[in-house]
């Protein structure tokens, strides 16, 4: 025979904060919530309504009656915390646990097992009364009757952390003398049935069912229904979040790469395992490696086409890895995968996508690897008018995989097609390529116009010049910054944009430059020079 | 062969080009969309190395091969994925509108020796049809000390990947490039500040060797702007 215990926290807003506030057992407390304006006690504990106070009353009202209640507000924190606690002693006796409704949990107990209330009260209840949450609890056939004996209790006072088991055989002879109103029907229906002198449960299902149920409507089938003790449904079991990770605290301090890339394999083949197990991928991997001496080292892996193929993902650590080194052997490691549901979608008609994510992350690791992170991805530019304001960002950030989908394909790089008229306007003026960092220059002037350049890269007379252009910024910090620019024509032919800062002339950059080929010294300086 | 890219539409010398190939059958690879007229007149191969350069008569002008990067990647990046491993981090981003760089992998090296290693990585990753790899203000000396074995593992893995691979240099140095094409212009210091469609109607290019089966050919047809 089935049975189903439902544990039921009364008050359960109220005592999940109470829980978390020093104060002195038998206080009197209410929780009150603000509606249009007015704050209403929603809950009092027992105190309180020994005081005078109910739910309903304004704050003001409630005050009157009891000058030293406890106010309190609603914490959404703490009764997700107590709504956790709940369930996790409910799962400590049965894994088909249901998180009903705050503050409720419903368990269908394992048939096999017989019930006896000193298990649950080990199993479930201590844990309960630890953290400070007294509880009702309700064993009967069905959810719903259940419930009706958690919420209607045996008689007898509850500590603010205490317990009460109410546990029903005889259906019948529990539901009879109880008031219908415990059965939670509508107002309407309550006050007709309350015309018809119909008080207990047992009144009511003394009527006749078919004619009442015609005239009172399809909430009188519910009624009917619970007056007879309800009937089994399924519960919406809640599942325990499952933890992706792994980790090994080595005997033997770790000193290679290969020993390092043999453990996390075994520990990536776990993972992966239970992953596929559960039909989910991985969307990030976090590793973690503890070293004999000095902090440990972590690094987040963001998998560009989420998977729990093993091979992918060890290519993963083992490209990372290759360019890893540490000072201390490694005496420990942690794995962990977030998991994440499969993506199930269909590709856009026209919209290319990457052909290979993983290869593509892989090559971007390798690039990393080599030049280092910031000298690998979209350059994208800052707020400021200086010529070279632009940071990096990552090539697979998720702002790149925005503009991946946003950005529709152009026609003009379809076959056949003659131009893109949908195109961004072509800035004005000639590109240039820039010098990083810009080589010092020696720059003799002439009635205010450079006349004479002289730096590593370029040296000549200067034939013709244009500028100068003034930029500044962040003037009002001490960032600020200032640049006068000339566009420079050499007798060679070669052109260069020369920037004047506050610490002397640069050479910023070549629109047409000259080389120096093998065996050309080079050129004299003038006398003349400024810098 | 000359004609003036101002009355010829690139679609005309797409398909004179092709007409060509099929006579001559010179058509081993496919080519790809620039967006470029005056480089899509020509053919960009898929799968090969393409050297931009300039002619050893033109002396030093780089100004026509620098215009002609930065229309590149302005026309390409905004409908396609590209990479472009910057030789000596001397790329100007902010050259070009900021959604134009959305889907430019930039690779910011500091030299010729890696730039080359970017660029084997780049190639033999699949995922970008255009690698730009640009080597103009690499000094000399660096950019001759590339053994010719490098271009070749890269034409091998460009084979592989299906990529089209320009190369920028300040010179002829891709000795295997499928396609060199020099580039040439003359803008006096006045006209910089033109709009960047007036400037790229000056630039010149040509075909100075394209390989066919056998060997190096002669250049078989130009094109040239105004």
């Amino acid at each position: 025979m089935k049975r189903f215990a439902v544990l039921l926290v009364p008050e359960f807003r109220l005592q999940a904060v109470l829980r978390h506030s020093p104060l002195r057992p038998g206080v009197a407390a209410a929780l009150v919530d603000r509606q249009e304006r007015k704050a209403v006690v929603a809950e009092c504990n027992a105190a309180a309504r020994a005081a005078g106070v109910s739910a309903g009353l304004v704050q003001t009202q409630a005050m009157a009656r009891c000058p030293n209640l406890l106010v309190l507000s609603g914490n959404p924190v703490h009764e997700r915390l107590a709504q956790e606690a709940l369930m996790h002693a409910g799962e400590a006796f049965s894994p088909f646990v249901e998180s009903t409704a705050p503050g409720v949990v419903t368990v269908e107990l394992p048939p096999e097992r017989e019930w006896r209330e000193a298990d649950f009260m080990e199993s479930a209840v201590r844990p309960l009364l630890s953290v400070g949450l007294g509880v009702c609890i309700g064993v009967a056939a069905t959810p719903d009757l259940a419930a009706v004996a958690a919420r209607n209790p045996r008689p007898g006072s509850l500590p603010p952390a205490g317990y009460r088991v109410t546990l029903i055989e005889d259906a019948d002879a529990f539901l009879a003398p109880l008031p219908v109103a415990k059965l939670q029907p509508g107002l309407e229906l309550l006050a007709v049935l309350d015309l018809w002198g119909i008080r207990t449960i047992g009144q009511l299902r003394a009527l006749p069912r078919e004619e009442a149920c015609q005239r009172l409507g399809p909430e009188a089938v519910r009624l009917w229904k619970l007056a007879e003790g309800g009937e089994v449904r399924p519960l919406k079991l809640v599942r325990p979040r499952e933890l992706f990770a792994e980790k090994e605290e080595l005997e033997y301090a770790v000193e290679t790469l290969e020993a390092l890339l043999f453990l996390l394999r075994r520990l990536l083949e776990k993972i992966a395992g239970r992953l596929a197990a559960a039909w989910m991928v991985a969307g990030r991997m976090r590793l973690v490696l503890h070293f004999d001496q000095g902090p440990c080292y972590r690094h987040v892996f963001t998998i560009p086409e989420p998977t729990c193929d093993t091979e992918l993902l060890f290519r993963m650590l083992h490209t990372h890895l290759e360019g890893f080194t540490s000072d201390s052997p490694i005496a420990g490691l942690e794995l962990e995968a977030q998991p994440l549901p499969p993506l199930d979608k269909q590709g856009d008609l026209l919209d290319r996508s990457v052909r290979n994510p993983q290869q593509l992350a892989e090559t971007l690791a390798r690039l990393e690897a080599l030049l280092g992170p910031d000298r690998v991805g979209i350059p994208e530019f800052l707020p400021s008018a200086n010529p070279d304001a632009f940071r990096m960002r990552p090539f697979l950030g998720a702002g790149a995989e925005r503009q991946e989908r946003a950005a529709p394909i152009k026609a003009a790089h379809l076959p056949g097609a003659a131009g893109d008229s949908h195109a961004a306007p072509i800035p004005t003026g000639m590109p240039y390529l820039c010098f990083r960092p810009p080589p010092a220059a020696h720059v003799a002037l002439e009635k205010g116009r450079p006349a004479h350049l002289h730096s590593s890269e370029a040296q000549g007379a200067v034939r013709s010049a244009r500028g100068p252009w003034l930029l500044e910024g962040n003037w009002w910090d001490a960032t600020h910054w200032s640049r006068e620019e000339w566009d420079v024509e050499l007798d060679n032919g070669a052109m260069y944009r020369l920037v004047r800062l506050k610490t002397g002339w640069v050479l910023g950059g070549a629109y047409s430059f000259h080389r120096e080929r093998s065996g050309l010294p080079p050129q004299s300086m003038s006398p003349s020079i400024s810098t | 062969m000359t004609m003036q890219s101002s009355w010829l539409s690139s679609g005309k010398v797409l398909e004179l080009r092709g007409m060509l190939e099929e006579v001559c059958h010179l058509s081993e690879y496919k080519r790809i969309c620039t967006g470029v007229p005056e480089l899509d007149g020509i053919g960009i191969f898929q799968g090969a190395v393409t050297e931009i350069t300039l002619p050893e008569t033109q002396g030093e002008r780089t100004i026509s091969s620098i215009l002609l990067l930065y229309a590149l990647l302005h026309t390409y990046v905004r409908g396609d994925r590209a990479a472009l491993v910057d030789g000596c981090d001397c790329f100007q981003p902010r050259a070009l509108p900021q959604g134009d760089v959305e889907r430019l992998l930039w690779v910011r090296c500091r030299n010729a020796g890696e730039a080359m290693q970017a660029a084997d990585y780049v190639a033999r990753d699949g995922n970008f049809p255009l690698v730009v790899l640009l080597l103009m203000l690499n000094p000399d000396g660096e950019l001759r000390r590339i053994p010719v074995a490098v271009w070749h593992r890269l034409q091998l893995l460009l084979e592989k990947s299906g990529a089209a691979m320009l190369v920028f240099t300040p010179f002829a140095l891709v000795s295997n490039a499928r396609l060199r094409i020099g580039t040439a212009g003359s803008f006096p210091l006045d006209m910089l500040q033109r709009r960047r469609l007036d400037l790229l109607a000056g630039v010149r290019v040509n075909v100075m060797r394209r390989r066919g089966k056998g060997g190096w050919d002669e250049a078989l047809c130009r094109s040239s702007g105004a």
